[in-house]
């Protein structure tokens, strides 16, 4: 497991500013700029997840004209990619730093995003769907233990509330 | 040790998601058979997500400052005793705005639970790193599990026992999820 630098930060910021209320929580995450980017970055990927998911049972039934069965095997494929990710996520992350792969799951996102745009076809859609599920999950999962490796305890509680209040502010909108 | 409060936490985490998608998918369903109308449902989506965003600042205060242990039994048992209300009282007949007043103390319970329950954690490993890692891949992996057993189970459960008795079951599944934070 590789470590930022960020724990370091983060501790002198808050021995510095006191440790209480909402102002440690937001400048903690304003001024750690794996956390502060990291929310940004997530709040995005929500606006991205929110509209595709809001969307992609219309696109799947109006567009691409699947029946419910396949509409189902399509939505059952979203789990089976979640849970296949957790099996291959202890491998990984014992092998490249989170951030690195945050932004690897990442772009393997959007590629799973325009092969189900682009894609036609059932099998293509499953494979787009398996890619965006298990990156989503493999992407999801480093924040969680980024964050909880360059936060100070006394400080996790409202690192959580605010780095998930800003990532997840979007998901109204973009539903 | 450790490993042991990992399980019973993760345990709880899990009995305690599984109470609460019985109950997102229990609640749109029911005022979408009430009301027939999107906006009726689209309105109890936004009570859904409105407290994540508003309450979650005060979450994870408390989760500084309250002792875990008490914020996670509390939001359950909370949750638990507002299933088992809402589905006694108000599912079948009673008025909407009972309803509606039920997702909006399950959802604002939810904004304090989380944040908590991601602070605690890297403390039950005692930081090490690794744990860190391998406790933060099981909670994703727990979550992935009931986001497909949930719904599942939530959809079986309104066709075989009804409405009221999914509420019934998703408030045991959250006493059960207190049980095991005891244990913890």
């Amino acid at each position: 497991m590789h470590i930022g630098p960020g724990s370091r930060v983060v501790k002198t910021i808050s021995e510095n500013i006191g440790g209480s209320g909402g102002l440690v929580r937001l400048v903690v995450c304003g001024r750690h700029p794996g956390l502060w980017w990291g929310s940004i970055f997530f709040a995005a990927v929500n606006i991205g997840a929110g509209a595709i998911e809001s969307l992609l049972l219309f696109f799947l039934q109006h567009h691409l004209g699947f029946r419910g069965l396949m509409v189902g095997i399509i939505y059952a494929a979203q789990g089976i990619a979640s849970v296949g990710a957790m099996l291959v996520i202890p491998r990984f992350s014992q092998q490249w730093p989170p951030l690195l792969l945050i932004v690897s799951a990442s772009l393997a996102m959007v590629g799973g995003d325009m092969i189900i745009g682009l894609g036609q076809f059932f099998p293509i859609i499953i494979g787009g769907v398996l890619l965006v599920q298990g990156s989503i999950a493999v992407a999801v999962t480093q924040r969680f233990t980024y964050r909880a490796l360059v936060t100070p305890t006394d400080l996790l509680g409202r690192v959580v509330a605010a780095t998930r209040t800003i990532a997840y502010l979007p998901v109204p909108l973009s539903t | 040790m450790v490993l042991r409060n990992v399980r019973y936490l993760l345990g709880a985490f899990a009995f305690s998601n599984l109470g609460l998608w019985c109950f997102l998918i229990a609640a749109p369903w029911t005022l979408y058979n009430r009301y027939h109308s999107a906006l009726g449902v689209a309105a109890g989506y936004v009570m859904t997500f409105a407290p994540q965003v508003i309450f979650t600042s005060a979450g994870g205060i408390l989760a500084d400052y309250w002792p875990w242990r008490f914020l996670l039994i509390a939001s359950d048992g909370f949750c638990a005793f507002m299933l088992a209300f809402g589905g006694a009282l108000t599912i079948e007949h009673g008025p909407s705005t009972v309803l509606y007043a039920i997702i909006l103390a399950i959802a604002s319970a939810q904004a304090i639970y989380h944040p908590t329950f991601q602070a605690v954690l890297p403390e039950t490993v005692n930081g090490d790193p690794a744990l860190i890692a391998l406790a933060s891949n099981l909670m994703q992996g727990v979550q992935n599990v009931i986001v497909v057993v949930g719904p599942l189970l939530a959809g079986i459960g309104i066709g075989t026992v009804g409405v009221t008795g999914v509420f019934i079951g998703a408030a045991l599944f959250f006493l059960v999820a207190v049980v095991l934070n005891l244990l913890t």
